[in-house]
């Protein structure tokens, strides 16, 4: 494996990895949220060096070790210029094609690149939009009915019991659960991105634009995890909500409800990696 | 500002070197050593604004990831206390070789502090002192902590703990925990380390909320010219929360960066 730091991009203010690999398919990596481009629990440094081929992972500009850009433009706008510089990086280092893979924030970027630019191939998209359903919704109240660990936590805190099971914690784990803040349980968090700043394209638009993608030869491969977990909980259920679209055979979408957004087990972590492994060898076009 | 990779060629370092346009000469050159697995990474915002103001200030600083972490070679089941240690060494001379500056303080942030000390055992050339900030100072009890961070973390983002092992922590926040670093933390106190280093100079910044006299009779007992920062009131940066937020504590990075200036 031989990685090397390059810098590149206007005034060369974008940082990032650089790793050789045989092949002419290439990974590139982007930011999640804000954490730099190592990824949350390193996960694009273990991503990078599981692909046999060459890979770049970089921080987009403001983020990690890359400066901020001069003009003011937006986020989305910046991220668009930025991953068109890392493509031009790797296309200058042999790569003609490009997976794509990236992490919330990162996933929503790498599908509004894939849209402008035609030198991405594929897209793995962690935990991009999502959109509920009436078949979802529904799914998921029978799930909470018949749950017994949530009648469990219910009937704790009818009896003046703390919020997370802590009667089978430790005191030390309770502690740290009640120091907390209180909107942490998935289903808070996916009202929060709902309502807050991830703003989610309208679901005709991504599913039209999804549509685009699969159609023009791009292989996408969507994995949610419980984060969305108040609005799918199934592969069928995104299927349902997109049913009027046409994918063919390019996409392929998985919900891993055992994982939490940044995937913090470890062996939620391996799973990820043997799916993602599976997909690539699987996928034509896209497998080094 | 230059980033690239150092030391062995095999498994190279990751480092981020912060030039001063005019070194200070009185002021020393600062290698960051920074914490273990998810603290590292909430740490990372926190320790490029201490960076950038220290370089400011007029002191050139190294930025690295330990081998096994960040973008450093070497998977993470590898990484043990006595190699971020060496690290920290490498690091160093590193630093001397690119600054060429006469003296050089080691800041190390949580799990980093205790690598600090550690490699102090080693007396390298030009070390004037470690800052331990939030240091780890007892390391079962930094075992402990992981457990009960580990097993909340879950019920609050799994909602259940299982497959927390009460024996033994083997993962904390996403990152593994090997046999050989448990048996490392085990065996790990502050007081102990700092009896088999001579160092002229260590500062404790204490974490929001810490024992300020708890602090002071680990390290007074344990060395000499040592000097607790008041505690601050800043904002945590090690939670989920706070990664999420980029939460920098900036009161306790400019005391930090004022008692470096008083290094002379």
């Amino acid at each position: 494996m031989t990685e090397r730091v390059v810098s590149f991009g206007e005034d060369n203010r974008l940082s990032g990895v650089l790793k050789g690999g045989a092949g002419e398919t290439g990974l590139l990596l982007l930011n999640a949220g804000i954490v730099h481009r190592i990824g949350p629990h390193r996960l694009n440094v273990k991503l990078a060096r599981r692909f046999d081929g060459p890979s770049l992972r970089f921080d987009l500009s403001g983020l990690g070790d890359s400066a901020r850009a001069t003009a003011g433009v937006s986020h989305e706008a910046q991220a668009l210029k930025d991953v068109a510089a890392a493509l031009d990086l790797l296309q200058d280092a042999g790569v003609d094609r490009v997976v794509l893979a990236g992490l919330c924030s990162g996933a929503d970027d790498g599908y509004r690149a894939a849209l402008t630019d035609a030198r991405i191939r594929g897209l793995i998209l962690l935990d991009p939009y999502a959109y509920g359903s009436p078949r979802a919704r529904a799914d998921r109240l029978i799930e909470k009915a018949t749950d017994p660990a949530r009648w469990g936590r219910a009937l704790a805190r009818l009896t003046g019991g703390e919020k997370a099971e802590p009667a089978a914690a430790p005191d030390a784990a309770a502690e740290v659960v009640a120091s907390m803040p209180t909107s942490q349980t998935p289903e808070e968090e996916a009202l929060a991105l709902e309502g807050n700043d991830r703003v989610h394209p309208p679901r005709d638009e991504f599913g039209r634009n999804l549509q685009k993608l699969a159609q023009s030869g791009v292989d996408i491969y969507i994995l949610y995890t419980n984060f969305v977990a108040e609005l799918l909980t199934k592969p069928s259920h995104f299927l349902d909500t997109f049913k009027t679209f046409d994918f063919g055979d390019r996409l392929t979408v998985d919900v891993n409800g055992e994982s939490d957004h940044t995937y913090t087990t470890l062996a939620s972590q391996e799973a990820l990696f043997a799916q993602i492994d599976t997909w690539m060898a699987a996928r034509r076009g896209v497998s080094a | 500002m230059t980033a690239f990779f150092f030391g062995d060629a095999s498994a190279p370092l990751y480092g981020y070197y912060y030039a001063v346009a005019a070194q200070d000469r009185a002021r020393p050159a600062i290698v960051l050593c920074a914490p273990f697995g998810e603290e590292a990474v909430r740490a990372f915002k926190p320790m490029t604004v201490l960076a950038d103001r220290l370089a400011r200030r007029g002191s050139p600083v190294l930025r690295f990831d330990y081998a096994g972490s960040g973008d450093s070679a070497g998977a993470c089941e590898t990484v043990r206390l006595a190699g971020m240690a060496n690290d920290v060494l490498e690091a160093h001379q590193e630093l001397s070789d690119m600054s060429l500056a006469p003296r050089i303080v080691w800041i190390g942030l949580r799990l980093g502090a205790a690598a600090a000390v550690l490699a102090a055992e080693e007396r390298p050339r030009g070390l004037a002192g470690v800052l331990a900030w939030e240091p780890v100072t007892d390391g079962p009890a930094y075992l402990a902590q992981m457990r009960a961070t580990q097993k909340a973390n879950l019920q609050v983002n799994l909602l259940s703990d299982t497959g927390v092992n009460e024996g033994a922590v083997t993962e904390y926040l996403g990152f593994p925990v090997s046999e050989t670093l448990r048996s490392e933390l085990e065996a790990y106190s502050a007081a102990g380390a700092l009896e088999n280093t001579s160092l002229r100079r260590l500062t404790v910044a204490p974490a929001v909320g810490a024992d300020s006299a708890a602090l002071e009779a680990t390290f007074t007992e344990a060395a000499k010219n040592v000097a607790i920062l008041p505690p601050t009131a800043d904002a945590p940066w090690n939670s989920d929360d706070a990664m999420n937020a980029y939460s920098v504590p900036t009161l306790m990075i400019d005391q930090i960066v004022d008692a470096i200036g008083a290094w002379r």
